[in-house]
């Protein structure tokens, strides 16, 4: 039964980073995404300040901006393969198809994931060095093991986008609004505690913020263990996503036909 | 009955541009994206990049710069994103009538572009007033005229560019990502953030950059601040929107001629 | 007048195949092979072939769409490769009729739309518009988004799309598909018309019987090249064709010089398989009529467009 899914997924994921590593253009522009912001803000800084800023600083932001391409990717990717999927007709032949809808979502996730966690080793190896010499190497790989767990939750949202999706039917207006308040609340590019306080809540209650403050913690070496008490809260977005998901797909395309692009 | 034919450019850019407007009125979801979305990512743009110096939150010159480099930046956002919708375009087989009938590719790109003008307007205004209730920046233009001025060249050569970026990207697979970064590159480029909170040289290198013309020209009028000389910055965007009309029409040409070749414009 | 010349088109496609991540193979797919055929004013022109036998491209080589690696082409004596603007005003083109609207406009504004990108003013494109629902028997669907569209449906909006600008040369990539038979038969008694006005239509399809019902002259394809042409008529008479002869013959229960068999009535049935049915049948009566029998009906079955496809493209399949 898990074995069967579990082959399913294989299948789908070998085809998904077949087809993205054909496009190898949009591959190193993901990577060099994050390095070229961060470059440009720290000039700004540099202008602004009139001497260089900290190069800690700078790290801050590229991994801030890091995540941010990976949440760009995951949530563009698969609000795009909904509505592919609906234009293609090819949706409605996987729903008559023996294979669990949330696996293929969960398939198409996992690979932007492993695009993302591509793009991360890349660009924070880089960064670490750059930042820190070798001697930071060894939390640095600690840190890709937690990305991994942190970017799970993330999946959960992922589903929703694709539900929301099914029903908006616009896949740029969905993710948009997404990627929009993920960037402004997650502390990617500069610390919360300058938002209002509003806004700090939601970005505290998403698990964006904690990728991004697992990492850095790891990385600099402040990270303390307590906050990884933090993880089954998050885990709960992942079952929220399947349920809310399982909710519009049952009532939507299996009821009003996938018809509506 | 006879039927007159009048290979009217004006006809054909009114179709476009009524097809445009009905299907954006009829896109609420798009609509109520841009609502939700621009105060946010105005918040993240000004805060990113105050972020070396956050003091200078309280500086309403520095402020107010940053205000009109993201209304700049959601300017271009707009053409970008209109320049993108080729990729609809494509996989739904319209490219082909259009090209049946004879239209080129900016005109037909007009009817996105239109929404991306309403997009501008609305969420511009946004953006203005979330910058001045939030960060207390100043809403007045200092050069009424020549932002007025720069506004219309800037908005011509948009235009233009939004189908020479069209024919770039529509071989690539996956062109949305490309399209969302270059958002965030192009405003540095451009100067929609004042390139006098740059580093001197990196300003310097900046104003090599045709789209700082265009642009940076805009930001410039509006906050009275000037790196280049005000004339000749115009004289300069009209020779670059000259420029960018011809290599527009060599775009869609290319593009088309690719078309022709190969049997489809490839989105391998 | 040639309205539609067509001389020794070919076309190749490249194709890029990956093998692995980092080689690249280049396959090369010949779609077309030295093409020539002729259209005349008024005529509706048949091509037939195989799926992927290459008729999609012809007919996107005519239309303007796709260079041929050589060759030329006409329409209406304007050269389809150095004046494509020209020819592009007189045909109407019917490519995928699945495909090309916007979703989130009405059929009616579809219409309308690329009417005017045709340069029409809006009130005549909209008079021509709902003028051109009607004749295709879209009827109020016309007045629903595109995106609640059957393919039935979009198909109609199609064949109306091609006819919007009234062109004088229409060319239809498969028009009928998804249409239900009350539907195909009014396209095809619209086809007629329009070839009784004047028009000229170039119409590709699998619907054999359509296509025979259709065309004055049909052309088959098979892997890009022409197998056979003619009339249907002439398709079939070179092929040597059988026609069955079915006698009903009501006092008999076994006739031993003929194949036979017993029909639903009960009666005895002689068959006859004979590539000259008139000579064969007067015979074939004759016996009968010498030996008493009594006949019920006779039926003269001729070959079908259908077997002349199967026979040349099998024929060359089976190679
Ligand atoms: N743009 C293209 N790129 C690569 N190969 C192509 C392209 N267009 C067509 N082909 C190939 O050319 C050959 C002929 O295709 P074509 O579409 O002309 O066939 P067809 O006769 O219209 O078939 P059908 O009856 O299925 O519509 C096929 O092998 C097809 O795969
Ligand atoms: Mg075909």
């Amino acid at each position: 039964m898990v074995r069967k899914e579990i082959n399913q997924l294989l299948a789908i994921l070998e085809v998904e980073l077949k087809n993205i590593l054909r496009e190898r253009g949009t591959v190193g522009f993901s990577i060099f995404f994050p390095i070229l912001i961060s470059l440009s803000t720290y000039s700004v800084g540099t202008g602004i300040l009139g001497k260089p800023p900290s190069l800690e600083l700078w790290f801050y932001q590229l991994i801030g901006f890091t995540i941010l391409m990976i949440t760009i990717v995951m949530s563009a990717s698969s609000a795009w393969y909904i509505r592919q999927g609906l234009l293609s007709r090819r949706l409605e032949y996987i729903f008559s198809a023996p294979v669990n809808p949330i696996i293929i979502i969960a398939s198409i996730s996992l690979t932007s994931g492993i695009l993302g966690f591509g793009i991360f080793l890349t660009v924070g190896l880089i960064g670490v060095i750059v930042t820190y010499g070798l001697s930071n190497l060894s939390n640095f790989f600690i840190s890709l093991l937690i990305l991994i767990i942190a970017l799970i939750p993330i999946l959960g949202i992922n589903l929703i986008i694709a539900a929301a999706t099914i029903i908006g039917k616009e896949p740029e207006a969905i993710s948009q609004p997404v990627s929009a308040i993920v960037s402004t609340t997650s502390g990617l590019a500069y610390p919360i505690t300058i938002l209002p306080f509003i806004l700090k809540i939601i970005g505290e209650s998403m698990p964006y913020y904690y990728a991004a403050y697992y990492v850095r913690s790891i990385i600099e070496g402040y990270f303390n263990i307590l906050s990884l008490g933090n993880l089954p809260f998050l885990f709960l977005y992942l079952i929220f996503g399947f349920v809310i998901y399982r909710y519009f797909e049952n009532n939507y395309i299996r009821k009003e036909g996938a018809y509506g692009i | 009955m006879e039927y007159k034919f009048k290979n009217f450019i004006i006809t054909k850019i009114s179709a476009e541009l009524g097809k445009g407007l009905k299907i954006y009125t009829r896109n609420k979801v798009w609509i109520i994206s841009d609502l939700i979305s621009t105060p946010f990512w105005v918040i993240f743009l000004f805060l990113t990049l105050i972020f070396y110096a956050q003091y200078l939150l309280n500086n309403i010159n520095v402020v107010t710069s940053l205000m009109w480099g993201i209304f700049l930046f959601i300017f271009m956002n707009s053409f970008m994103w209109a320049g993108n919708s080729i990729v609809q375009s494509v996989e739904s087989g319209i490219i082909d009538n259009i090209i049946l009938t004879n239209t080129s590719l900016t005109i037909h790109l007009l009817g996105r572009n239109i929404t991306g003008m309403i997009d501008i307007l609305i969420s511009g205004v946004i953006a203005l007033l979330t910058s001045s209730y939030i960060f207390g920046a100043t809403l007045s233009i200092s050069e009424p005229i020549l932002f007025f001025i720069s506004l219309i060249i800037a908005v011509i050569f948009y235009l233009l560019f939004a189908s020479v970026y069209a024919s770039l990207i529509i071989s690539l697979r996956s062109p949305w990502i490309v399209t969302n970064v270059m958002n965030f590159v192009l405003p540095f480029l451009s100067g929609a953030i004042p390139i006098q909170l740059f580093q001197k040289n990196v300003a310097d290198i900046i104003i090599y950059s045709p789209f700082y013309y265009i642009t940076g020209q805009i930001a410039s009028a509006a906050t009275g601040v000037y790196y280049v000389d005000p004339y000749l910055m115009l004289l300069i965007s009209i020779v670059f929107t000259v420029i960018m009309f011809f290599m527009s029409r060599i775009a869609a040409n290319k593009l088309i001629q690719k078309f022709r070749k190969e049997g489809k414009i490839s989105l391998i | 007048m040639k309205e539609i010349i067509a001389k020794n088109l070919t076309k190749k496609f490249k194709k890029k195949v990956r093998k692995g991540i980092f080689n690249t193979e280049e396959r090369v797919i010949h779609a077309v092979k030295g093409v020539s055929f002729e259209v005349n004013h008024g005529e509706i022109f048949g091509l037939l072939g195989p799926n992927g036998a290459g008729k999609t491209t012809t007919i996107k080589i005519l239309c303007t769409l796709l260079i041929p690696d050589s060759g030329e082409a006409y329409i209406h004596g304007y050269n389809v490769i150095k004046e494509p603007n020209k020819v592009r005003e007189i045909i109407g083109v019917v490519l995928a009729p699945d495909k090309g609207f916007y979703e989130r406009l009405t059929g009616i504004e579809n219409l309308v739309y690329y009417g005017r990108l045709y340069g029409m003013n809006k009130k005549d494109a909209y008079k021509r518009a709902e003028e051109l629902v009607n004749l295709v028997d879209l009827g109020k669907d016309a007045y629903r988004f595109v995106e609640e569209y059957s393919l039935g449906m979009k198909a109609k909006l199609s064949i109306a799309k091609s006819l919007i600008h009234d062109p004088s040369i229409i060319i239809l990539d498969e028009p009928t598909v998804g249409l239900d038979p009350i539907s195909s038969r009014k396209i095809r008694a619209l086809i007629h018309d329009l070839a009784n006005s004047g028009k000229t239509i170039l119409i590709t399809s699998h619907n054999m019987w359509e296509v025979e019902n259709l065309c004055n002259r049909v052309i088959m394809i098979n892997k890009g090249e022409i197998v056979s042409q003619g009339t249907p008529k002439e398709l079939k008479e070179k092929l040597n064709l059988s026609y069955f002869i079915e006698i009903e013959v009501l006092n008999a229960d076994k006739i031993s010089d003929y194949e036979t068999s017993i029909n639903e009535k009960g009666n005895l049935v002689v068959k006859i398989e004979t590539q000259k049915p008139n000579e064969s049948l007067i015979k074939v009566l004759d016996k009968l009529r010498e030996k008493n029998y009594i006949i019920g009906s006779i039926k003269v079955i001729e070959p079908t467009l259908e077997e002349v496809f199967a026979r040349v493209i099998g024929g060359e399949k089976g190679n």
